[in-house]
């Protein structure tokens, strides 16, 4: 479906991908990084808004740039948020919905249709500068999906989006993988991605750092140091007992903050012997961040696996 | 055909969009303005230049009009956030790019044409210096505004999608230097400004709009904007049109745009 060879993209003098090479055969894939890390440069390669600098981008077996017909191939919710004012959601719709070249006729139908699917049908006639930003995103994706697109890119669709307006955006995109179409959420939040069960895409720096399937992720992370931040009323001690029982790489103490950095490279164990220890010792932990809940911690921990400061087994996958 | 499609999809919602009251108030405002002039200029016991005047305020009712409407094309765009939407559809740069040339252009004419009628009304017959009927003289200068809007409509095109953020400001620059400025200069390069042709139409079709005791002024006048036949202005205006929307074509198919929030990649 879509495949990127040693594509390089600059802004002048700043890089916006770099070297990047992949192969993406129709399914639901996740495009985790972190702001600014070359997700959105990805997808306006993607959808022929952007040149390569180097490489070549085939989507569909062909060319994007300047490729009309393609576009018709492809739903595109960008991270944006348009709006104009005394406009319905309903007439944008069937505006944009038009210039892919049908009638006036078919496509109010086929927005009508579309806003209805996303839950937008008690609002089609309301002007879009009253809408929540959960309407609009809903509009959003309406106008991505109106003419049933093979290929439908989300560009951080869960942003402004309360914990309802989540839950059902990750509803509908379910149901979107179930109806066969092929998906790519970009995100930078990866338990959100995670509901999907993608193929997931980690980018930063312009670079892709790591590709798979979640577990083949972690399996990439799981011999080198993770960090586990514990906060405790008594660090210090926590500290040595850690250092006694496990096997770890280095240990920093704040005082101040109560807080204990362990970088290990069997975290599973730690986090396994944690409850134990504190137990045993009387100890209260308050706090426990693995690297597993911060997108950036595995990002950080990919950059040095690929800046040669960590070697691992799986690191050449 | 699916350009055209477009392009009229563009050019039905942007119709759409015009009615909003602050558009119609500008609109009003221009509007009002010319015949206004016009009665105060009559009233205050002008020599009959009723054709002069006319055709230079609606002309500058319909040169703002396409400031405001013709030169944002690509900006009110990108900085609408609309870009990525309209882009991303087939021929989608296009019909941002006609779509809004026939908006510009249409809703500027109009405007500039209300304001000539209604001058047209107000002055009184000693301020015509042509001796034409009134209805021919309205009908000359409605013609001559409907060029002056498309060459215009499509020279400040161009502008917004060249520069786009300062593409207004261009605009200005552009029509005091060249069509100003240089029309005046008595020498070929001054041919290339598009007021020489709409000026020499002018004169061509009206004839005699100087005060007779003026006669010298008249000559010169004619020596001037009456050498080239009718077809060669027309020709000249036709050209700046199509020239100007051919590079605005390749330029807007060829560049990559970038919005704010491409920026930080």
């Amino acid at each position: 479906m879509i495949e990127f060879r040693r594509v390089t993209k600059l802004y002048k003098t700043v890089i916006g991908v770099n070297d990047i090479s992949l192969e993406l055969p129709a399914g639901i894939y996740g495009l985790l990084g972190p702001n600014g890390s070359g997700k959105t440069t990805l997808i306006n390669l993607i959808m022929g808004q952007l040149r390569p600098t180097l490489g070549t981008v085939q989507v569909f077996g062909q060319s994007p740039w300047q490729s009309e017909a393609l576009l018709n191939r492809i739903g595109l919710c960008p991270a944006v948020q348009a709006s104009y004012p005394l406009v319905t959601g309903l007439q944008w719709v069937t505006y944009l919905t038009r210039l892919r070249g049908f009638s006036r006729r078919r496509a109010r139908e086929m927005a009508g249709e579309a806003l209805e699917f996303v839950g937008m049908g008690h609002a089609l006639n309301r002007a879009m500068s009253g809408y929540s930003l959960g309407m609009r995103q809903r509009t959003i994706l309406a106008q991505a999906i109106a003419h049933d697109p093979e290929l439908l890119i989300l560009d951080e669709p869960f942003n402004g989006l309360d914990p309802k307006g989540r839950y059902e955006m990750t509803g509908f995109l379910r149901e979107w993988g179930k109806r066969g179409r092929s998906l790519i959420l970009a995100s930078h939040i990866l338990h959100e991605v995670e509901a999907l069960r993608p193929s997931l895409l980690l980018i930063s720096g312009g670079r892709l750092l790591a590709s798979g399937s979640p577990d083949q992720v972690r399996s990439i992370l799981a011999d080198c140091p993770n960090s586990i931040r514990v906060k405790c009323d008594r660090p210090r001690q926590l500290a040595s007992l850690v250092t006694e029982r496990f096997s770890v790489d280095l240990i920093r103490v704040d005082e101040a903050q109560q807080e204990l950095e362990i970088e290990t490279r069997s975290p599973l164990d730690l986090l396994r012997g944690l409850p134990r220890l504190s137990r045993e010792n009387d100890l209260q932990i308050h706090e426990l961040r693995s690297a597993d809940e911060s997108l950036q911690d595995i990002f950080t921990t990919l950059m040095r696996i690929h800046r040669g400061e960590v070697r691992t087994a799986d690191a050449s996958s | 055909m699916n350009v055209v499609n477009s392009i009229l999809a563009t050019v039905d919602f942007e119709m759409s969009r015009v009615m909003t009251f602050r558009r119609l108030f500008v609109a009003t405002v221009m509007i009002g303005f010319p015949p206004l002039m016009m009665l105060i200029l009559d009233a205050s016991g002008l020599p009959p230049v009723g054709e002069m005047m006319i055709s230079v305020l609606c002309g500058m009712i319909c040169l703002l009009s396409l400031l405001l409407w013709a030169t944002p094309n690509v900006y009110a765009e990108l900085e609408g956030k609309s870009w990525a939407f309209v882009t991303t559809r087939p021929w989608g740069r296009m019909s941002i790019l006609f779509g809004k040339f026939l908006i510009a252009g249409g809703w500027s004419f109009i405007v500039a044409w209300i304001a000539l009628s209604l001058c047209m009304v107000v002055v009184g017959p000693g301020l015509f210096a042509s001796g034409l009927p009134r209805i021919q003289i309205w009908m000359i200068l409605s013609i001559l505004l409907l060029l002056a809007s498309v060459v215009y409509a499509a020279i400040f095109s161009f502008f917004g999608v060249l520069i786009q953020r300062r593409a207004m400001v261009v605009a200005v620059g552009y029509f005091l230097v060249f069509e100003i400025m240089l029309a005046l200069v008595p020498a070929v390069i001054g041919k290339f400004a598009m007021t020489f042709h709409l000026f020499s139409l002018l004169v061509h079709w009206i004839g005699w709009i100087i005060p007779d005791d003026e006669l010298e002024t008249a000559e010169a006048f004619y020596l001037a904007y009456g050498q080239f036949p009718v077809w060669m202005h027309l020709l000249a205006l036709a050209t700046m049109t199509s020239v100007m929307l051919g590079f605005s074509v390749l330029i807007i198919r060829m560049r990559e745009y970038i919005t704010l929030d491409d920026a930080q990649v």
